[in-house]
């Protein structure tokens, strides 16, 4: 089998795009992956466009090979954008792959180790505490045993606890409104600084917390620790953290207590599926980021049904014709919060290749936030 | 519990029986693991563990009421359940069964999807695979350079040995002085386009490895292998930042956890995991994965039969960082004989990627069944000795 076309499709959803890959064969089997990167679509898909001349005319089935190929032949190493890029690549071959075999790519990195996956929200949504407790009542009602959120505004590097206070008012609310056995996760988007990352996990001790996400900027490898050690809510990080050279650092500093590699930023499942392996050895757990479609939602669903050290999956389950309309399936959660194991063989999902062209990409940067004398602060 | 069958479980395979075989080596023992399904397709995988037979063959039978109804391509979770269930975690007699049986389990999932074992992995990352010789064997400097001239005149261009014999804690200086000997025979007997690599065993100290390594330095040595015991990674790495040889090790550290300090640590070069100790294919890719993070190379550790090389290399196809693949020189004509087809292998040691499904390794039943009839070794060997009559490390 030989790779005959590789086509990208970028389709627009609501502020930022989704970028999928299409990898065609010489036998009819066509691969999907997504290399979604928000704010990145015309850089993702020039860098896919870069790997055509590796790609076309390749043995579909020597992913691995591919991946080093792409990843370490043109010298410079990493970074997002390409990861992004290579993650579509990398999962839509894995999609031939299980397709040409006949079973789900699970089968295929040493098969199934659970029986149905466990999810949370990427969700309350709201700008005040009573519209974000709402909120996350109605996913609550929707089937969701697990929420988390971004409480945080933005923060100065340093400041009294009344800089801390918004975030607290919205966790508070939240758990009263949900009660007390409904796991909640903050994020801070790394937005706050090393020393009001440990203020705030003072402050939200109280609240049961499952864990704290990216407290501090992900750059700032020498903090996470110390944040950790200071913290009673367990620390995640990895959504900003690209292969398995940066998760290195923080497993030997047991610096977190999950992590959280995105299969597209972090180059692919099978680079995910390594970063699990490494967290394992550390006894860290893993729980995938993903606030992408529901291609790059099944391309996780594969990892944590492979994964025995798999925590909890992110999911986005916002109703947005962009995400649901474009997929001629998608996976649902059950009463309890979890989702099926997929059994479609490949990734188990496709696009409506004739739904997407009803949302054409947009243009434009992200969304941004700023400090209140007008500087740039991280959004 | 066990679980009702999901979707996604459409081959239908389920284990009916799982055998270990137990067969006369001649150096050790052998241990093949048989594990059969109601399909007809069989896997087999090699555990085979110097001087604890019945203990692997114990755990084995211990794992067998488990594995027997279950689906062999639930592999990682076969693994966990037989590794975390058994709450005495680890040890290299646990670590050899499980290694032999996951290792079947690999053989069949590839035989019932048609593919070769490293398309399992990833897919094939190299066309060639270079085997060196664990190989010279003599009682004396000459002998061995003899025998490393000969292994060179067979094709091979990479040779390890152990050059000594029990070493005292601080070295003396005749023991010294011949290694040197031998290893300059050695070079003169193979010039110097030959790769030397030398198997410490752990038989030295801290003080005596770095005693060894500076006097030998300069017959250019491809990698010193298990400088110390594996029990102190301290100690290695503070060996492996003095010394100018690469260091490797790894033939007695099992699963990831085992290797996860020496990687920390910058203790090693080159790991050697043993694909029928460490836990299996599936944990050699674990490992590898993890040492690529370090720009640490892998080097299997083999000294056992075909299967067990035959294992080696699916892994060593699929692995970026793989180096190079131990491969024992001298098995008894009756061990060979237990293989429907020889091992081969192209001058300079160079394996073709095999192409058949699952491990690619026929056996011939007829003479494993005669074989098994014989007695196969009892003595627990192997053993070394210091002059005095005390304990040495083999």
């Amino acid at each position: 089998m030989k790779i005959s076309a590789v086509e990208t499709i970028a389709v627009g959803a609501g502020w930022r795009n989704y970028v999928f890959v299409l990898v065609k064969t010489d036998q009819g089997i066509t691969g999907l992956g997504e290399a979604s990167l928000g704010g990145q679509t015309h850089a993702v898909r020039g860098a896919i466009e870069d790997l055509k001349p590796l790609l076309i005319g390749a043995d579909p089935f020597r992913i691995e090979h591919i991946w080093q190929q792409a990843y370490r032949h043109a010298f410079w190493h990493g970074g997002p954008t390409f990861l992004s890029a290579l993650a579509g690549v990398e999962v839509a071959l894995w999609d031939i792959k299980g397709k040409a075999l006949g079973v789900p790519i699970y089968r295929l990195l040493g098969g199934r180790v659970r029986d149905k996956i466990r999810a949370y929200a990427n969700g309350p949504r709201g700008n005040t505490p009573d519209e974000v407790a709402r909120s996350a009542q109605e996913l609550v009602a929707r089937g969701f045993r697990a929420l988390k959120w971004v409480p945080f505004p933005a923060t100065p590097p340093l400041g009294g606890r009344r800089f801390i206070e918004a975030a607290v008012e919205q966790v508070r609310a939240v758990r009263e409104a949900v009660g007390p056995d409904i796991e909640l996760m903050v994020d801070g988007h790394g937005r706050l600084s090393p020393a009001m990352a440990v203020r705030a996990a003072e402050a939200l001790a109280p609240y049961g917390l499952m864990f704290f996400e990216e407290p501090c900027s992900p750059e700032n490898g020498t903090a996470l620790p110390t944040i950790a050690a200071k913290s009673s809510i367990p620390i995640a990080v990895g959504e900003r953290l690209y292969s398995r050279w940066q998760f290195r650092d923080v497993l030997t500093a047991r610096a977190a207590a999950v992590l959280q590699p995105d299969i597209i930023q972090t180059g692919g499942l099978a680079e995910a599926r390594k970063i699990a392996a490494m967290a394992e050895m550390h006894f860290a757990s893993f729980a995938p980021h993903n606030p992408w479609s529901w291609v790059n939602t099944m391309a996780s669903l594969h990892v944590a049904a492979m994964t025995p050290n798999f925590l909890i999956q992110e999911v986005v389950t916002d109703p947005e014709p962009w995400k649901d309309e474009i997929v001629t399936s998608r996976p649902e959660l059950d009463a309890d919060g979890y989702f099926a194991i997929p059994d479609k063989p490949g990734l188990g999902i496709e696009l409506d290749l004739e739904a997407v062209k009803r949302f054409p990409p947009v243009e434009g940067l992200p969304p941004a936030l700023w400090h209140e004398d007008g500087s740039v602060a991280d959004w | 519990m066990e679980r009702a069958e999901l979707p996604g479980s459409d081959l239908n395979l389920k284990v009916t029986d799982v055998i270990p075989h137990v067969l006369f080596g001649g150096r050790t023992n052998l241990i093949f693991v048989e594990v059969q399904t109601n399909q007809g397709i069989t896997g087999v995988g090699e555990a085979s563990l110097e001087g604890k037979t019945e203990a692997v063959v114990g755990a084995i039978n211990d794992v067998k009421e488990y594995l027997i109804g279950k689906d062999p391509t639930r592999i990682e979770h076969h693994w966990q359940t037989i590794y975390r269930h058994s709450f005495w975690r680890g040890g290299v007699v646990i670590g050899s069964a499980i290694s032999g049986i996951e290792q079947a389990l690999w053989d069949i999932l590839g035989k019932a999807l048609g593919v070769p074992v490293y398309e399992l992995l990833g897919g094939r990352v190299r066309d060639r695979v270079r085997l060196y010789a664990n190989g010279p064997r003599g009682e004396t400097p000459e002998q061995l350079a003899e025998s490393s001239a000969r292994l060179v005149e067979q094709g091979w261009s990479a040779l390890k040995l152990v050059p000594w014999g029990p070493v005292n804690g601080v070295a003396d200086q005749a023991t010294i002085r011949e290694a040197q000997r031998t290893m300059r025979l050695i070079r003169d007997a193979v010039g110097w386009e030959v790769d030397v690599l030398i198997d410490c065993h752990g038989r030295l100290s801290p003080t005596s490895a770095v005693q060894m390594a500076e006097a030998l330095a300069e017959f250019d040595i491809f990698f010193f292998e298990e400088p110390v015991l594996p029990e102190d990674p301290i100690s290695l790495a503070k060996v492996a930042q003095k010394i100018t040889i690469p260091v490797a090790t790894g033939e007695r550290l099992f699963t990831k956890w085992g290797f996860r300090d020496v990687l920390a640590l910058g203790a090693a070069h080159v790991l050697q995991p043993d694909l029928a100790h460490c836990g299996g294919i599936w944990e050699g890719r674990k490992i590898a994965a993890a040492a690529e993070t370090y720009q640490v190379a892998i080097a299997p550790h083999n000294p056992y039969s075909w299967l067990l090389t035959a294992v080696s290399v699916h892994l060593d196809f699929a692995i970026p960082n793989f180096l190079i693949q131990e491969f024992l020189v001298d098995h008894p004509p009756e061990v060979e004989g237990l293989f429907a087809e020889r091992f081969t292998w192209e001058p300079g040691g160079w394996v073709r990627p095999p192409e058949k499904p699952g491990l690619g390794v026929e056996l011939d039943w007829d003479a494993i069944r005669k074989h098994e009839q014989r007695p196969y070794t009892r003595t627990y060997q192997p053993s070394l000795w210091h002059v005095d009559g005390s304990v040495a490390d083999w």
